[in-house]
């Protein structure tokens, strides 16, 4: 049932039909990046992964992506050092930037820039399907 | 000891010279009796054996009474400055014949020491209490009628890391921010007391008491001593107890628990996407059967996910990192949000569950994501307590006249055992204890009721053994959250406690 509400939806998102969005996955768990660029793939976006947080970074700070999805443990730099780097640094970052981890303490204990995130995702909270409808949300 | 000398000199010369004249009494009896009156040995015998033990009786009686002579008067010199023995008269030295100057030493040394203990801090009447007070470790805190801080010795402001100055003449409440394992609070207490007694003492373990970095939450034993009227003017003095070491291993389990519980999410989430990735390209393609495995699969593997976050929220509530961020919602939309979540579960079970909104409710003011977490709970409960012939859950809500937005899930299952009920929001390991088997509820309705709790409301359960049970909370209406709290910086923010708070959130 979902699936066939993806297809219209990447049509119509837009009307024109040129712009694929591209996503960022900085994710170094093989299976959960392997699940979520194969769902994003389905549902229209262009995916890149990338396993190590300081070559997100440097994807991050060269290329333009519409979504950059951030672990928060990931080898080198962590997430949310990514993501400080991000708003400090890239004066043009038009990229969403949404947190998927696992490693959540709490909304309250969440540090300040985390609370600047675009979005938060608890990924255990949510299928791969679902990950595709929220991004089909964010605009 | 000059004088002991010259003491014992005395006694040696007085036992001496009384023997000595003892002998030659005898002696003289015998020269008379034998020599002049020339007696037969026999009587001499009766009559010296009798003169023997007649003085005998004669020294023994009068020495006796001469040395304890001086041993009575020192202890009339202790009596006589002894606080406790006020009615002792002061000792006369005058008639003592052995050892006066040993006597006169002693007391005059007994009397100095007297006087300086009277003007030392160790003993003193009222005006020095408080040196006395501050000599002492452990915090001790005095509080007037108003509970205004009159007196907060040194142990006390160290334990709690502000100056006295900073806390004397302030609200108890303000400073002391305490949480109580039970219903049982201080506050409860000193109202209780107020009315009934003039003098009583109380004492709660397991306290919380939070204060600022760097000394963060600190767990005590404590004992408060109420007076009706003191002469100080002192209503209550509470004495604390620091076990924070001792009762911190609990918090080591707990935060155990949060590290598991991470754990276990990266599994889960894989769990949930390949059955997702599954339920995708497969779904056309299964027979009935296997479709039907499919969707027992998703639904499991999100209980499990479900499960998790319990564990989760639980050991937040327990060290107080749990808060809500209350704001205005649709009431009737979180309930069909909460009954869509649980949808695809209550099919598997063969359970409708039946919810009509009234159009007469309020907006209400919670923490959408927490309540959203009592209403899965709740009906997830209720599926799985209706056993296998009750295929119907009924959720209705409506307002109260007392205004509160109150909600009810009921089922027709099972039922619980009133022995049971009792405990039945507490965690899950207590009703382990009992033996009495309640399968997996107690997690989920120990964390319902602090949420419940946190946001202003009640929670309760009504329930007959084979008749089914229906669960009841209720929640605040916006405008009375908006009303009853102060809007601070940070909006309206409420911390959920597993703790009940000293005082409640609308302070009187």
């Amino acid at each position: 049932m979902l699936k066939s509400a993806k297809i219209p939806l990447m049509d119509t998102a837009t009307d024109n039909t040129k712009t694929v969005r591209k996503v960022l996955c900085v994710e170094d768990e093989f299976f959960i990046s392997e699940l979520y660029s194969r769902a994003l793939t389905r549902g229209g976006y262009q995916v890149e992964v990338v396993t190590d947080g300081l070559k997100g970074l440097a994807m991050a700070m060269t290329n333009d992506y519409d979504i950059i999805l951030l672990d928060i443990m990931v080898p080198n730099m962590t997430g949310i050092d990514i993501l400080r780097h991000l708003r400090e640094e890239k004066a043009d970052l038009r990229a969403k930037i949404i947190i998927t981890t696992n490693l959540d303490q709490g909304k309250e204990n969440r540090t300040d820039i985390e609370k600047h995130a675009d979005g938060y995702i608890i990924k255990a909270e949510i299928t791969p399907r679902q990950l595709v409808e929220f991004l089909d949300n964010i605009k | 000891m000059k004088y002991f000398k010259s003491f014992k000199r005395g006694v040696q010369l007085h036992l001496g010279l009384i023997l000595l004249i003892n002998n030659l009494l005898l002696v003289a009896i015998y020269i008379v009796g034998a020599q002049l009156l020339d007696l037969p040995s026999s009587m001499l015998a009766i009559i010296l054996a009798a003169t023997a033990l007649l003085s005998m009786l004669i020294i023994t009686f009068v020495s006796t009474n001469y040395l304890s002579k001086p041993m009575d008067t020192i202890g009339r010199a202790v009596n006589y400055v002894s606080p406790d023995k006020s009615d002792y008269a002061a000792p006369v030295l005058d008639d003592l014949r052995l050892g006066r100057e040993l006597v006169a030493e002693l007391s005059r040394e007994v009397y100095s020491i007297a006087s300086s203990v009277k003007n030392s801090p160790l003993i003193s009447s009222a005006p020095n209490e408080n040196v006395l007070m501050n000599s002492l470790s452990i915090p001790i805190i005095m509080m007037d009628k108003s509970q205004k801080i009159t007196f907060i010795n040194t142990a006390a402001s160290n334990f709690i890391g502000k100056a006295a100055t900073e806390i004397i003449n302030k609200n108890m409440y303000d400073v002391f921010d305490f949480s109580f394992s039970s219903d049982d609070t201080y506050d409860s207490w000193l109202n209780q007391t107020r009315t009934n007694s003039a003098v009583a003492s109380k004492s709660w373990s397991h306290v919380r008491l939070p204060l600022a970095d760097p000394t963060g939450l600190k767990q005590i034993d404590m004992t408060a001593s109420y007076s009706l009227d003191s002469a100080t003017g002192t209503e209550v003095t509470l004495t604390l107890y620091d076990r924070t070491l001792d009762y911190s291993k609990d918090d080591a389990s707990i935060s155990f628990v949060a590290i598991a519980v991470h754990e276990l999410r990266n599994p889960v989430t894989l769990l949930r996407g390949y059955i997702d990735v599954f339920e995708e390209e497969l779904s056309g393609k299964l027979n009935v059967e296997l479709a039907d495995f499919m969707i027992k699969m998703q639904v499991a593997a999100g209980q499990l996910s479900t499960f998790i976050n319990n564990i989760l929220n639980v050991s937040r509530v327990e060290n107080d990192k749990l808060s809500l961020e209350l704001s205005e919602q649709k009431w009737p939309d979180i309930i069909q949000g909460a009954i869509n979540g649980i949808s695809m579960r209550a099919k598997v079970h063969n359970k409708i569950i039946e919810f009509v909104a009234p159009t007469n409710l309020p907006t209400v003011g919670v923490d959408s994501v927490s309540i959203y977490e009592v209403l899965s709970n709740l009906l997830d409960n209720a599926i799985k307590y209706s056993g296998d012939n009750a295929g119907k859950i009924v959720v209705s809500t409506l307002l109260t006249k007392d205004g509160l937005v109150e909600t009810k899930i009921q089922d027709f299952g099972v039922g619980i055992s009133s022995n049971v009920l009792p405990k039945l929001f507490e965690k899950f390991y207590r009703n382990h204890r009992t033996q009495t088997s309640v399968g997996g509820t107690g997690l989920g309705l120990f964390l319902s009721k602090a949420i419940v709790n946190a946001h202003g409301g009640n929670i309760w359960v009504d329930s007959k053994e084979g008749q089914g049970s229906t669960f009841g909370f209720t929640v605040l209406p916006y405008v009375m959250v908006a009303n009853k709290l102060k809007p601070g910086n940070d909006g309206i923010t409420r911390n959920a406690h597993g703790w009940i708070k000293n005082h409640s959130l609308y302070r009187r």
